[in-house]
This record gives structure tokens, sequence and C-alpha cells, in this order.
């Protein structure tokens, strides 16, 4: 029996941060992963436009060799997967099943979890909202640091948002250069600043995990607007790029392949046991202490069966709504090559003006992902549809508004028994009922009467099932007192000795902002709180 | 398959002039099982007969209908006229459209009153 020092399980944002820190202390780190990978991984370094003009073989690029694209079997949450990032969420619908009527997660078993096609939107918690999670501010803004120097964080330092963001805590590269349709709206909020301001709405370049500097062996980025399917040069932070360099420098080891199912814990060790995801193998992995990072669900299903739960836990989720819009003054302008599909500009409403409850609109341009998708969902036939997208598409954006969340009474995760390869289903609900809907309504209101006074026509107002904002939290929150299936600040679980949770299960509130740059910093808090304990 | 795939791509403004596209969106179709029901499938070979009709029937399936088997096919074509080189001016512009705001409006009147026509039509038909 061989007992390793720290074993993390999972690969994502968090699992990478953890383990990182972990390796820094020269101990035994092994890392536990059903990890897929990505086999569509592109090198393309061309431009999106000379793609379009050039390359006879784009459909095989856009649409997916087996036209994944245009298959209907997709995840009701992610309808736009490119096929590029479909191994992002592979295997889940097997190992990680889920039973509801309205709340539709999206999970990954992936080598880098979702942080393989996450949005880069990296926001600090404000001094209340961290209160409001159960985290220490002063911890928590030295460990914003650590992760923004590993990451590669760029954006203003001197715009509305920046307190909003970064609050200047982080060392930022310069931000990225808007696309002109971008530039043009911010120029505009510019000019009415004032009047947004009194409404407490604030515009700017929010930050993104995104080099605009070489940084070690990774590029800059180069505007070529194919975000959603290459990364070229690593200029987007995707935790990959953390285990990849990890295991070249010999610094942890990672087992693929292998789904943690429980684990208990004996005298001064912890035995964790795995299943193989090929053969059903099970095999028992020893370690002086486990650190969880296997996303908020993941984690709660492997707690439920450690601890053999009938109980519920609760669940936090941002409730999510998205407008298409059409900003007049750039339709039918000419599309340009330097261009950038990744969020522009991000306007946070502060409700109560103390950074207490913010709620965010991440504003991206459309343009890559293709009109055919659009078209499908437009009440007009192709045909003319076609004509009349080809000049509005330079200028429509979507914003994406993220409203903050907390606890609910009727919403809650449990495990059943089942059929499934683990023997269980994850039974969930999720609604959003009486003033936390009334708020999202006022909310989106707001928005859309901010967005017309920038000369933008709403399409639509889209309030998306409840999962699709991708943002989990809170089934074992921080707790001061020792409780069952509640965490200590420290991040150990309590009822074990030895078993530490590095994701975002102890956040008790989110806020309606990225939760990612958050989850990371604890991470790197965790994994310094096991190498205390150790 | 083919004469489906022909009056698709005319409608669609994509001047086929090799049958590889059309050779490619039959594979598809069969590749992604997009079946039309017995209704549909007999609405299609009218349409193949009169594809004028194309547009007004598929504007009010876009209304009433989204999810008609004829309008996903449509959507695959789309796809892949969106894919190939030679059709991209169809989705870009190149310069500057002069007028655009009153040229989308037009388009978007346009597509409207087919869609209009279409429901009428549809209801008569029977072609719901
Ligand atoms: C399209 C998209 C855009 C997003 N944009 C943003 C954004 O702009 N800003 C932001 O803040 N957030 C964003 N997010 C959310 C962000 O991706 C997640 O918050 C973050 O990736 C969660 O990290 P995690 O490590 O907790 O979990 P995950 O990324 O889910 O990683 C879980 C890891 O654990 C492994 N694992 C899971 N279960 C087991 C098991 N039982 N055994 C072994 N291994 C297991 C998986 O293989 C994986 O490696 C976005 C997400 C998506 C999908």
């Amino acid at each position: 029996m061989e007992i390793i020092d720290y074993i993390v399980v999972g690969s994502g944002c968090t699992g990478a941060m953890a383990a990182e820190t972990l390796a820094e202390s020269g101990k035994r780190v092994l890392v536990i992963d059903v990890g897929v990978e990505n086999e569509n991984a592109s090198t393309e370094n061309t431009d999106f436009i000379a793609k379009r003009f050039n390359d006879k073989q784009q459909s095989d690029f856009f649409l997916g060799k087996e036209l994944e694209v245009l298959s209907e079997n997709s995840h009701p949450n992610i309808p736009q997967q490119m096929a590029q990032r479909k191994f992002m969420t592979e295997l889940t619908d097997k190992f990680l099943p889920v039973r509801s009527n309205n709340f539709f997660p999206v999970e990954s078993l992936a080598l880098g979890g979702l942080g393989s096609g996450w949005g880069l939107g990296s926001c600090v918690f404000s001094e209340n909202e961290l209160k409001k999670v159960g985290l220490s501010t002063t911890l928590m803004n030295e460990s914003y640091k650590a992760i923004a120097s590993r990451i590669g964080i760029s954006g203003e330092k001197n715009d509305d948002v920046c307190s909003f963001c970064h609050n200047n805590l982080i060392d930022l590269q310069p931000s990225i250069k808007l696309n002109p349709a971008a530039e043009s709206l911010y120029q505009r909020y510019r000019k009415k600043e004032v009047y947004f301001n009194q409404k407490k709405l604030f515009i700017g370049r929010p930050a993104i995990a995104l080099l605009t500097e070489n940084k070690a062996d990774r590029q800059a980025y180069t505007y070529k607007d194919l975000d959603f399917y290459a990364n070229e040069g690593n200029s987007a932070y995707r935790p990959a790029i953390t285990i990849h360099n990890l295991l070249k420098k010999g610094k942890i080891e990672y087992q693929k392949g292998w789904l943690a199912l429980r684990f208990w814990e004996e005298n001064d060790y912890t035995i964790l046991e795995c299943m193989h995801v090929e053969t059903n193998k099970k095999q028992l992995f020893y370690a002086t202490k486990l650190i969880l990072s296997a996303s908020t669900l993941s984690t709660a299903r492997i707690v439920m069966r450690s601890f053999q739960s009938k109980d519920k836990l609760p669940i936090l989720c941002n409730a999510y709504t998205y407008m298409p819009m059409v900003y007049w003054p750039f339709v039918g302008k000419r599309n340009i090559d330097q261009f950038c599909g990744l969020v522009q500009l991000a306007m946070f409403y502060d409700k109560n003006a103390d950074h207490s409850e913010v709620a965010m609109a991440s504003i991206y341009n459309y343009r890559s992902m293709l009109n055919f998708r659009i078209l499908k969902q437009m009440p007009l036939n192709y045909a003319d549809g076609m004509k009349f997208l080809k000049l509005l598409i330079p200028a429509l954006f979507i914003a994406g508004i993220f409203h903050p969340a907390d606890y609910q009474a009727q919403n809650f995760i449990k495990l059943q028994k089942s059929d499934s390869p683990t023997g269980d289903t994850l039974l969930t609900n999720y609604s959003f009922e009486g003033n936390e809907a009334n708020q999202i309504i006022e909310t989106e209101k707001l928005y859309a009467k901010a967005f017309f006074k920038l000369n933008c026509l709403i399409l639509n107002k889209i309030r998306t099932s409840t999962g699709a904002s991708i943002h989990y939290s809170g089934t074992l929150p921080f707790s001061e007192n020792e409780q069952l299936y509640h965490l200590s600040p420290a991040g150990k679980l309590f009822g074990t000795n030895n078993v530490f949770v590095a994701d975002g299960s102890g956040f008790k509130f989110l806020p309606g902002k990225g939760l990612t740059l958050s989850l990371m910093a604890n991470a790197h808090l965790v994994a310094q709180n096991v190498l205390k304990n150790a | 398959m083919l004469p489906e795939a022909k009056i698709f791509a005319q409608y669609l403004d994509a001047k086929v002039d090799d049958e590889a596209l059309l050779i490619k969106y039959t594979k598809a179709i069969e590749k992604l099982k997009l079946s039309l029901s017995e209704k549909e499938a007999s609405v299609l070979r009218y349409l193949i007969k009169m594809p004028f009709l194309l547009p007004f029937a598929d504007g009010a399936w876009a209304f009433l209908n989204p999810k008609n088997g004829i309008r996903k096919r449509i959507m695959v074509m789309s796809a892949f006229i969106e894919t190939e080189p030679q059709f991209v001016q169809l989705f870009l512009n190149e310069k500057d459209v002069s007028f655009s705001v009153f040229k989308m409006l037009f388009r978007g009147s346009v597509a409207v009153l087919r869609g209009i026509i279409g429901v009428f039509l549809i209801l008569v038909l029977g072609w719901k």
C-alpha cells in the first residue's frame, strides 16, 4: 500500500491551482481525474475572415467532422457548443447523471474541466461579497494577487468598473483593444456617464484571463476571432496549461480515467475509492490528505456517497438572462480582420451602492459563431433572414446578465439510488421565486432601459433555464461551527480529519459576477491550509 | 434527395455549379437522421414542384412551427452554404453598405410580409 502525501481530485481551475500550491512544498502530489482530452484540438493560426474566404475544408472546422454542431443532441444549457469543445462535457451523461424538472447543470469530466472553455471573465469579490460568501477579505486579497500572477490577467486600471473587477489588487496587463462597435458603444456611455452612474450603473472593460503581453512560454493575444475554436499561443488561461507545466517539471503525478466515488478514513490516512471509466474496475488510492476539487456538484456527490447521505444539500446558481441587441450605428458596417470574440465590456449594477449585491452584464460582439445559429431561432424565412442578418451582424451585441444568488428553501440536491454506473443519480430542484424572481425582472428592465439609452434595440430577452449560468456553489457551506456537510473556513470537511474541499462548495452566496477567479483564489488558500495542517 | 438539395440551395441564393455541395447535404441529412413525417414529406414533394412557395411556407413555419422537419433541413443547407468560401459574401459585408438601416428594415418587412402570406397559405393547404 502506497500512501501519497496529497491527492487532488479534479484538474479544473480549482484542482490545477490547488495542485500547483501543493507542489510548491516539494511533497508528492497526485491529481486524479477522469481527464477526457480534446481530440479535436485546433492549432489554427489563420484569422476568421481569411479562413472564411479561403479554406475549402472550413465546414469540418466550424461544423465538426461528425457534424456535431448540427446534431440535435446538445445539452440544453450549451446549445452553442463547438466541435472543438465537445470533449468538455463528454461522459457526463453517463457518470454524472442528473434528474430534474428544472435544473440542468453543465458539468465536466475533462482535463482542465469547464476551464477548457470558460469565458475568462475574472472578478475579485468585494469585502461585502466575501463576507456573505464566508471568506476572509485579507486572505483572499493576498490570494487574488498570487493567482493573477500565475494565470495572467489583462484589464483596465482606470475606468468605472475596476472596483468591480479587480479593485487594483492585482497586476494587470494592458486591456484588449475593443472592437470598433464596442469602442463606439463605450464612448457613447462616457458621454452619458453621469446619468448612468446616478442609476448605479457602470460600464467599462472587464478583467479577463487573457494575455496581451507574452508571459513565460505563453504568447500575447492576436485578435484572430477564433476564440471559441482555438487558443493560439495559449494566450487564454486554461487549467490544462498548469497541469501540463507541472507534469513537465515533474512536480505532480497525474492519473487519468479514474472517477472518484467515495472516501473513508483510517487512523492517519484517507482511502479514496475510484472507478475506471473504461473498464468500471475499482481501485483504492491512499493519501495523507485528500483535496476534493471536482466541482461543486461532483464533490457533493462524493461527499454524500461517503457519508451515505439521504439528506438534501442546498445549492446556489446565478440566474442568467441574455439579450441579443442591435447597435444601430453599426448596421451594415464592413467586417474587419482584427476582431475579438471575447467579452468586450461589462455593465455592473450596484443595487445598494455598497458592492454587496451586484449584477453584471457581459457584453459580446457576435460573429465567429456563424449566422445559421441565429437564423434558426429567428421568426423569419431563411432566405430573407440571411440578407437581413448580413447587415445586422456587425451591429449585433449579446449581453449576458448574471443575477446574484442567495439560498432559497426550495432549491436542493440529493443523491438517489439508480442503475447508473455509479449506482446513483443526482436529484435536483432549482427555481427562482418570490422576491428573488421579482428582483430578476426589475434588473432585466433596468438593463434593457440602459441599453436603449445607448442606442441599442433589444431583440429579445431570454431568461435561460436554471443552470445555464454555469456558476454553482454552496452545497457544503462554510461554517464556524462544526456540523456535518459543512466546511471550516479553512476548507476542511467537518466530520473528517484529513479531507479538504477546494472548489466552490463552501461559497454561501454567489455575487452576480464571474466566480472563477475567486474559486481559484480560494483553492490556493485551501491548499496553503492543507500544507499548514501537515 | 438531390432535387430537394437543389431547391434549398437556390432558395438561399447559392448558385451551385457542381454537385459536391448537394451530395454533402444529402449525406448529412442521413447522418443527422433528420427524417420527415409523412405529411412533411408530401409537403416537400409539392415544394420541389413549386419552389416559389418555399419562402412563404418557411416564413410561416418560422412563426408557427420552428421545429418543422423541412425547416431543419433548410438549416443544414444554410450551414453548409455559410461554410463554403464561394458563398461567403452572402454572409459577410466586404464593404460598408450605404443606406443599410433602410435596407435592413426593408428586408425585415419583406420577410414579415412573406411570413404573413405564408401563414394563410399553410393554413389553407393544411401544411402546418
Ligand atoms: C462556456 C463557459 C463560459 C464560462 N465563463 C466564465 C467566465 O467568464 N467567468 C467565470 O468566472 N466563470 C466562467 N465559467 C465557469 C467556470 O468555467 C467554472 O466556474 C470553473 O471552471 C469551475 O471550476 P472547477 O474546478 O470548480 O470545476 P470544473 O471545471 O468542473 O472541473 C472539475 C474537474 O474535476 C474532474 N472530476 C469531476 N468529478 C470527478 C470525479 N468524480 N472523479 C475524478 N475527477 C472528477 C473533472 O474531470 C474536471 O477535471 C464558464 C463556464 C463555461 C462552461
